[in-house]
């Protein structure tokens, strides 16, 4: 390992350095240059500086096809360290226009004086997700989880002018902190078990032997953190304060780019690392094994996320209620534990993480204008800002998955894939639950619609002022829901692929 | 090994359960810097020289340093309410629960059967190559990781100075604002 070539690496890992740059130069520019600027300059010029950092990374990730030689190369300069191949350059793309769109999201908000740091910190958690989407061994999953968590710490503490915005980052921290020595712990068990971080090593060491009790109790250890990440039950207790009390941006960040990597790392570190601790026919009979922690916790997730979201009295808690919900049909894609069930599994939390931030958008405006989130301050939105209602309608209806829309699409896909796998429709039961749970979910969704259409405004029907940037975001975001819903194949075909290709390499 | 370990065991453990449950915040400190130099010890017992000496010169050099910093700063060594309540009870029994369960499934497991590998004997120069070698990408993210925690701490603990104008801010300071700031500190305190 003498002749490492550093140059190697630095190619390798370009698109995350090209963010990371973004970020420092973002600070920088503006804390030297656009200091005494007005705040919506500086506003501006840093987001445009940040998504020309993500606009480059994004071109560099579709224009250089991965070298057939990559992944061998990636070997020998980190040994496992770093994954490159079709799959997570797609995962990466869609991360970084996620970003894009809390960035856009962001630029009309004026709850900071600190534009630099909130920017550059939206960069660098985006720098963690994308080395977590790459991670092939425990160390880098771990490290990178850090690096995302931290950074959306303290993007929820951003708005200093409000309590709730402290309050909401302590408990998400305190929560974050006790869930990441729990991983830590299940990781190092891992480690003594299998001897190795490394995910292949680690299942050549595993699939073979019996199931370790130990073993058992590391996967619940690891699941426990993840469980975290993305809000299942009964690790979701943050969830409703850290949505509510984040500046609404950083809420719509943490719904969705921080997802959609956890998800997707969550998910190849159990079917690849773990791959024998399901195996060996044990699940066909229900024995212990990840796939019964996972189902728990899935039907917990849909469970308690809908009932609860029901009496929710404000928007941002009630998307964290249904985020909870949603995570509970995400895992349907993991437990089908098939490549269809991951192809579904991201076509469904990328679809999801646009519409929310969608969602989080038409809050954020509202907010501003009316000064809270409560659903009654909705109220005759529809007559006062056509445009805005009819987004807010797009990605209500896709949430609870109605047909045109991408969420119908996704939903649709986990079911099939969760009812195909494994031996005689294991499990049908879970499927079932999930239908019921989404007609209940029905019920919140169209309570908000209800507000923006049929209920008239209060007193004052002015209407809501909204800038040109935000129209032209919130139009794309919905637009996007809409064709991904009629034509899902855009996105589901690219990844059908990309999963055949990686599983082959 | 057995005589050593108790004693470097029953001293972290004691000095934990102290920085729990002491009142005044300064004594809690104060023991938080026995636990880590107990866990140093144990580091270096495992003939684990580099991180054990890591963790003296961090831990006890400077992260004890800052949090009694901190504490004197803020100047609110005494904890108002009783730091044992009942909520702890149920903590306690679920703690030891899991502490229990942990325990069975380690001893009953494989590794427990294992015989102990022979003790490598990492040096400082060895270390240092697999962190410039084989783990360089990891060491890069730990870069960032630091980069974003520490304009964390700045932002949290900066006082937020109003847009330009209106300078009276603290006049009409309300014990909300105090309280935000209160929090902000742990805050702070936690990240570093």
């Amino acid at each position: 390992m003498s002749g490492i070539s550093y140059s190697e690496i630095l190619k390798l890992v370009a698109p995350e350095m090209l963010v990371s740059l973004a970020a420092l130069a973002v600070l920088a520019i503006d804390l030297l240059v656009m200091r005494e600027a007005p705040q919506r300059y500086r506003f501006w010029t840093g987001a445009a500086f940040a998504g020309l950092g993500c606009g480059l990374a994004i071109a560099w990730l579709l224009a250089m096809n991965p070298p057939p030689h990559s992944m061998s190369a990636g070997l020998s300069l980190l040994q496992g360290t770093y994954a490159d191949d079709v799959l997570v350059r797609l995962v990466k793309v869609a991360l970084l226009v996620m970003t894009l769109f809390t960035l856009a999201i962001s630029m009309e908000s004026n709850f900071t004086d600190h534009i630099g740091e909130y920017l550059a910190l939206i960069l660098l958690a985006t720098v963690g997700m994308m080395f977590l989407v790459s991670s092939e061994n425990l160390l880098m999953v771990f490290i990178s989880l850090e690096l995302t968590s931290l950074s959306l710490y303290i993007l929820t503490a951003f708005n200093k002018r409000n309590v709730e915005s402290a309050e909401a980052a302590l408990k998400y921290f305190l929560f974050g902190g006790m869930s990441a020595a729990f991983t830590l712990f299940g990781l190092s068990l891992v480690y003594g078990l299998a001897g190795s971080i490394q995910f292949s090593e680690i299942y050549s060491k595993l699939h073979a032997a019996k199931i370790d009790t130990l073993l058992l109790a590391a996967i619940v250890m690891t699941v426990i953190g993840f469980g975290f990440k993305i809000a299942a039950v009964p690790f979701h207790l943050w969830a409703p304060d850290a949505y509510q009390g984040a500046p609404t941006p950083s809420a719509a960040f943490i719904a969705s780019g921080s997802k959609v990597a956890s998800f997707f790392i969550f998910a190849k570190l159990m079917m690849q690392a773990f791959a024998g601790a399901e195996g060996n026919g044990a699940w066909r009979h229900f024995t212990p094994g990840w796939l019964p922690v996972v189902a728990t916790v899935a039907a917990c997730s849909m469970l308690l996320g809908n009932l609860a979201a029901i009496v929710q009295g404000n928007v941002k808690r009630l998307l964290a209620y249904s985020a909870i919900a949603h995570a509970g049909y995400a895992l349907l894609g993991l437990l089908s534990n098939s490549q269809q069930g991951m192809s579904s599994l991201i076509y469904y939390i990328v679809t999801y993480g646009l519409t929310v931030l969608g969602a989080f958008g038409v809050v954020a405006i509202v907010e501003e204008r009316t000064g809270d989130a409560s659903i009654s301050s909705f109220a005759g939105l529809g007559r006062r800002q056509p445009l805005l209602g009819l987004c807010m309608m797009v990605f209500m209806l896709s949430l609870a998955g109605i047909p045109p829309l991408a969420g119908f699409f996704g939903k649709f896909y986990l079911f099939t894939a969760a009812i195909g796998a494994g031996k005689d429709m294991g499990m049908l039961w879970l499927v079932i639950f999930a239908i019921a749970m989404s007609a209940v979910s029905l019920y919140y969704y169209l309570q908000v619609l209800k507000q923006i259409y049929v209920v008239p405004a209060v007193e004052d029907s002015r209407p809501i002022v909204v800038p040109v940037s935000s129209r032209i975001i919130l139009s794309l975001l919905a637009l996007v829901v809409v064709v991904l819903g009629c034509a899902p194949e855009l996105l589901l075909g690219r990844l059908i692929t990309a999963i055949k290709l990686a599983s082959h390499q | 090994m057995g005589i050593t370990f108790a004693i470097i065991a029953a001293l972290t453990l004691v000095s934990a359960i102290a920085a729990m449950s002491l009142r005044n915040l300064v004594h809690c400190a104060l023991s938080l810097a026995v636990t880590f130099a107990g866990i140093a010890a144990m580091y270096l017992q495992l003939d684990a020289q580099f991180v054990g000496f890591a963790q003296i010169l961090v831990y006890i050099g400077a992260v004890a340093i800052l949090i009694v910093f901190a504490i004197l700063l803020t100047r609110s060594s005494e904890t108002p309410q009783p730091v044992i309540s009942r909520s702890w009870i149920m903590g306690i029994v679920i703690a030891l629960a899991v502490f229990g369960v942990l325990t069975k499934v380690i001893l009953s497991s494989s590794i427990a059967q294992r015989e102990l590998p022979a003790k490598p004997a990492p040096t400082v120069r060895q270390i240092g190559d697999q962190l410039m070698t084989r783990y360089v990408l990891p060491l890069e993210a730990i870069g960032l990781l630091l980069t974003a925690a520490t304009i964390g701490a700045v932002i949290i603990a900066m006082h937020d100075k109003k847009g330009r104008g209106d300078g009276g801010q603290n006049v009409n300071s309300t014990p909300s604002r105090a309280e935000a700031h209160q929090h902000a500190d742990e805050t702070h305190n936690l990240i570093t």
